[in-house]
């Protein structure tokens, strides 16, 4: 049985498709991740699937329940994230994972769940006087007060510092390795390459690709990028050209080139910029990423 | 019921730690009574008028200088005519009682002749009074005590036994046993159950709601009706801690004349009020967006329905253009029941009126509550 099955699920908003026929499946154990820009509808997804939102169509089944006859049998099996934390301002951390637990049948003591986040220094500390990354922590503790076999993260690290997000992400991967099924949307490649299993890319409403993040890559990519910084806004017919290249895109100033025969493309690079026909800054090879996979399928890239 | 009682318990909690709304509900109010507690007070135990008494007749009316010295309302200085009459001018004497001389000697000759059978001609004596009649209020009090120690005099000189007395029943009748802070008091506990609905209520609801805190707790297994349940009982209970301590403020501080016997009407009014203003303020959250908002849109009706719902001033006293807004609005009719079952006051207004249109009140209240109240944000 799949923690979650998806099936043609749609949701529409004052006449436009937020969710546009998705369908996907999420098994047991699994970290799961939505990844698009703002605005792709991975939120409304997730929250038609949480049960905060009814689907204008589609199936949804969670755990095995059709959500939609027993609501509330399925809020007591899992555990949401939403993004906004929404935490009552005045109260403390224990009391507010206290408080929470008290909503549930079962839930695990407070100063349990503050020591997984390492809060145990803020324990007292009203919500307010938090940090963003440690009221994100504690966000997420508040999800796991019922010790869920599912967990829904709903962009748990946007906005923080790369210190605050791989705390988080740390928490995620100890998810993970005690069975929990986890699913998350985000719009941080590095986030979904990370933490994920599988990844949904999805724009405007669909889902666009569906694999391992290296399956993504690998499918979509046997180059190697080549990036640089151009100055002089160069001819990108005469880039394509050089040797190796299979295909160049542009984004701004940042130029990337996607290679099957690194040193020849390098070669032909340094020899364009020797006779002056190119002026670049900043020049890296790197493999390619889910970042890249997301820009061959919709010629954007994805931004904070 | 283990979330219902922990939901309650983090209610008082966010309530006592948020400064604006305790000092709302519960700081303000009491301010009220101790401000005017303390000007009425001064007026209230000092309810003695200075009078001048001129004894120009000497020995022979002496007995009428003893009975004005008898009014506890009077504090009596004598001296002589021009002396009490520049006090008058002054300001330090509220009237001047001057007996001229040979009063006595005309009382004792209308004596004499009443017994001999009369004649057509009884002689009479006459009393100078001066007062200022500028100060009509208090100079119509000294007068009507003057007037009523000279007919008590005229009785007992003449031997009738007077036709019509009046047999002395104790009932309260206005302002006679009832200081002003007797009268304001329950109008002050009236004012802050509003501002709880206001202030207590809509405000928070909407930092609530606008900070996502409602829609975590949705994604929950708790029902929104426990939330409701929880929130509205906690709030029931802050009105009865209000009254609690607005009586217990007034009682100990400024010897209120509190109606204890009429306990469970007390109870029922406040019950009543009390929802009805919290139901205003879950219909009001639903009109604004952002928490500045909400502090526009309740201080609106505060300061109308508190100027003018006669709480502080008699309705009498308005003016009568105004009185059709004075009529429809909630607190006029809450502020003059609790003052009938707290002390026992006349009300203005017909119990069973105050409680039909309190009740439709909540009953508008409560309509539009479902109609505008919202658990999400929509930004």
């Amino acid at each position: 049985m799949s923690a979650i099955e998806v099936h043609d699920l749609r949701k529409i908003y004052s006449g436009v498709s937020a969710v546009d026929g998705i369908s996907f499946d999420v098994s047991n154990g699994e970290v799961f991740g939505l990844l698009g820009p703002n605005g792709a509808g991975k939120t409304t997804t997730v929250e038609c699937i949480e049960g905060l939102r009814q689907p204008d169509g589609g199936e949804v089944s969670v755990l095995g329940h059709k959500h939609t006859s027993v609501r509330n049998g399925i809020k007591e099996l899992i555990g949401i994230q939403l993004q906004t934390t929404g935490l009552y301002p005045l109260l403390t951390v224990y009391e507010l994972l206290h408080l929470f637990g008290s909503f549930y049948q079962k839930s695990l003591p407070p100063d349990d769940l503050i020591k997984m986040i390492s809060l145990e220094d803020k324990r007292d500390t009203r919500s307010k006087d938090l940090s963003g990354g440690q009221r994100q922590r504690l966000s997420l503790a508040l999800a796991l007060v019922n010790d869920p076999a599912l967990v829904f993260l709903d962009e748990p690290t946007t906005g923080l510092d790369p210190q605050s997000r791989r705390q988080i992400w740390g928490i995620v991967k100890e998810l993970k390795q005690r069975g929990k099924t986890v699913m998350l949307t985000t719009h941080y490649m590095e986030e979904a390459q990370t933490l994920c299993d599988r990844v949904a890319v999805m724009d405007a409403g669909k889902i666009i690709a569906l694999d391992s993040p290296q399956g993504l890559i690998s499918q979509n990519f046997e180059e190697t990028a080549i990036e640089f910084e151009d100055r002089n806004s160069a001819d990108m017919t005469t880039l394509e050209k050089l040797p190796g290249v299979k295909r160049a895109s542009r984004d701004g100033s940042l130029v990337t080139l996607y290679t099957l025969d690194t040193p020849h493309t390098m070669e032909g690079l340094l020899d364009a910029a020797r006779n002056g026909q190119l002026h670049f800054d900043d020049l890296r090879v790197r493999s390619a990423t889910l970042e890249d996979v997301f820009l061959k399928l919709t010629g954007r890239r994805i931004r904070d | 019921m283990r979330s219902f009682v922990q939901l309650y318990i983090a209610t008082v909690r966010e309530f006592v730690r948020d400064i604006s709304a305790l000092f709302w509900t519960m700081a303000f109010p009491i301010m009220f009574i101790i401000i005017f507690g303390i000007i009425f007070s001064g007026d209230d135990s000092d309810v003695s008028f200075s009078v001048g008494v001129v004894n120009e007749d000497g020995a022979a009316s002496q007995q009428l200088v003893d009975s004005l010295n008898q009014i506890e309302a009077f504090e009596v200085h004598t001296g002589s005519r021009d002396k009490e009459i520049a006090a008058l001018k002054d300001g330090d004497r509220r009237a001047v009682i001057v007996i001229p001389a040979g009063t006595g000697e005309q009382i004792g000759e209308y004596k004499t002749q009443l017994m001999r059978g009369g004649g057509t001609e009884l002689p009479q004596a006459n009393l100078e009074v001066y007062y200022d009649p500028s100060d009509t209020n208090r100079s119509q009090i000294v007068l009507s005590i003057v007037d009523k120690v000279v007919s008590g005099m005229n009785v007992g000189v003449s031997g009738i036994t007077p036709v019509l007395t009046i047999d002395q029943q104790k009932v309260k009748i206005g302002d006679e046993d009832l200081s002003s802070i007797d009268y304001l008091l329950p109008g002050i506990l009236a004012m802050s159950l509003m501002q709880m609905g206001l202030f207590g209520t809509a405000a928070p609801l909407v930092s609530l709601r606008e900070k996502g805190v409602l829609r975590r707790m949705g994604a929950t297994p708790l029902s929104r009706s426990s939330m409701l349940a929880s929130q509205i009982a906690f709030r029931l209970t802050t009105a009865f801690a209000q009254t609690a301590l607005i009586v217990i403020v007034g009682a100990i501080f400024f010897d209120v004349n509190i109606q204890y016997s009429n306990l469970l009407q007390i109870i029922g009014v406040v019950l009543l009020g009390s929802s009805m203003f919290i139901t205003l303020g879950y219909f009001l959250s639903g009109l604004a967006k952002t928490e500045e908002a909400i502090q526009g849109i309740v201080s609106l009706p505060n300061f109308i329905f508190m100027f003018l719902s006669g709480i502080f001033f008699p309705v009498e006293m308005m003016p009568d253009w105004i009185r059709p807004l004075v009529d429809i609005i909630p607190l006029t009719y809450l502020g003059d029941l609790l003052r009938r079952v707290m002390i026992d006051a006349g009300s203005y207004y017909s119990p069973t009126r105050s409680l039909i249109i309190l009740t439709g009140w909540l009953v508008v209240c409560g309509v539009l509550a479902l109609r505008f109240f919202r658990w999400e944000s929509q930004s």
